[in-house]
């Protein structure tokens, strides 16, 4: 009798502690947990795409590309110096949100025989801050012909074509053919 | 008499009451301090935004463009949303947000367009356009788990967007 009184208790308990751990494990989210970090970057990848995208399409970012190094010795939001299309509307979407970027753009050189890639959002590399790992990277490419102008005088006017002038940051691709060279623009928010 | 105190039926009295207590406190408990962390609601909620937000990009760009709106014309994503019910039932149901996996999900949406200036004060209320107010749906103010997806273009036929406007779809 005693022995039964025993076995009971010891079902009664255990089926108390199961039904509660059950209970518990399905009221609360035991999921993968998702910090709002995670939250941001995805709509901070959103909001870079969309940029570069409408940049592309309005010709402000091939603005840029052409004036870079010509015109204006760097492209930011910053508003100081050169303010291109392109660089107020980094200004709009990130600076004044505060939201961090940078700006890489990848040319194709024929010396090195590989694609070079230089750092344009930063007058200085050592300037430039390191992203973190959750980052968000837009990339979009701009194709630049032999006779399209080069952007000068912060970035207003319209200088020599870019197979004639000689510091421009990228080289002719392919000297025999209309391609001057395809840069990858390469847009890095955090 | 048996001296004994516990006795099968006190232990099993016992045990209801226990039972019933966790059960409780469980099941009341639940969602404000046990929810530390992001609501899960947040994170059912994030493709339907993402999901209207890229309906409403696509089905109002310029032909051949993108994310350059179509705003104030026929077929325009002014037209389209001020012709919608108040709840935006339209959008809903054209962009399938009304579809969930586990169970039947009733978002409430809204779309608000923030122009440049608003953009550069770096805050976040609709523009104004013509005396129309560039927000549909119910007001998402002071709600809480909103999940919100945000999106850069130009609107068409308007000054606002030099250089760009937000499209935010907040949903909840």
């Amino acid at each position: 009798m005693r022995g039964q009184a025993y076995t009971l208790e010891g079902v009664l308990a255990a089926i108390v502690v199961v039904t509660a751990t059950v209970y518990g494990l399905s009221a609360v989210d035991t999921g993968p947990f998702q910090t709002g970090a995670e939250q941001r970057t995805a709509e901070l990848d959103a909001r870079a795409a969309d940029l570069l995208s409408l940049a592309a399409e309005t010709g402000a970012l091939q603005n840029a590309t052409r004036c870079y190094s010509v015109g204006a010795p760097t492209l930011n939001g910053n508003q100081t110096g050169s303010s291109t299309e392109f660089e107020r509307m980094l200004n709009y979407t990130f600076d004044r949100q505060g939201d961090e970027y940078n700006i890489y753009l990848s040319y194709w050189d024929r010396d090195a025989n590989d694609r070079t890639t230089v750092l344009v959002s930063q007058a200085a590399n050592q300037n430039a801050a390191d992203n973190p790992a959750d980052a968000a990277v837009a990339t979009e490419t701009v194709t630049l012909t032999d006779d399209m102008p080069t952007r000068i005088g912060d970035c207003s006017g319209t200088g020599p074509t870019l197979s004639v002038v000689g510091d421009y940051f990228a080289p002719d691709a392919r000297p025999d053919s209309i391609v001057y060279n395809v840069v990858e623009v390469r847009l890095v928010v955090w | 008499m048996d001296t004994r105190a516990q006795t099968p039926q006190d232990f099993a009295v016992g045990v209801s009451v226990l039972l019933v207590t966790i059960i409780g406190v469980l099941a009341f408990v639940q969602g404000s301090a046990i929810a530390v962390y992001e609501s899960p609601d947040v994170q059912r909620s994030q493709p339907i935004a993402d999901r209207a937000a890229t309906y409403l990009i696509e089905n109002h760009t310029v032909e051949g463009t993108r994310n350059h709106l179509v705003y104030n014309t026929t077929g325009g994503i002014n037209a389209s949303l001020t012709a919608d019910t108040a709840e935006l039932d339209g959008l809903k149901a054209n962009a399938g947000l009304l579809v969930a996996t586990e169970r039947r999900a009733n978002p409430r949406v809204n779309v608000t367009i923030i122009n440049a200036s608003t953009l550069y004060d770096g805050e976040r209320v609709p523009a104004v356009d013509d005396g129309d107010t560039l927000a549909w749906g119910p007001d998402a103010t002071d709600r809480q788990n909103v999940a919100r997806a945000t999106r850069v273009v130009k609107l068409t036929d308007t000054d606002q967007c030099d250089p760009v406007c937000w499209l935010v779809v907040r949903v909840w």
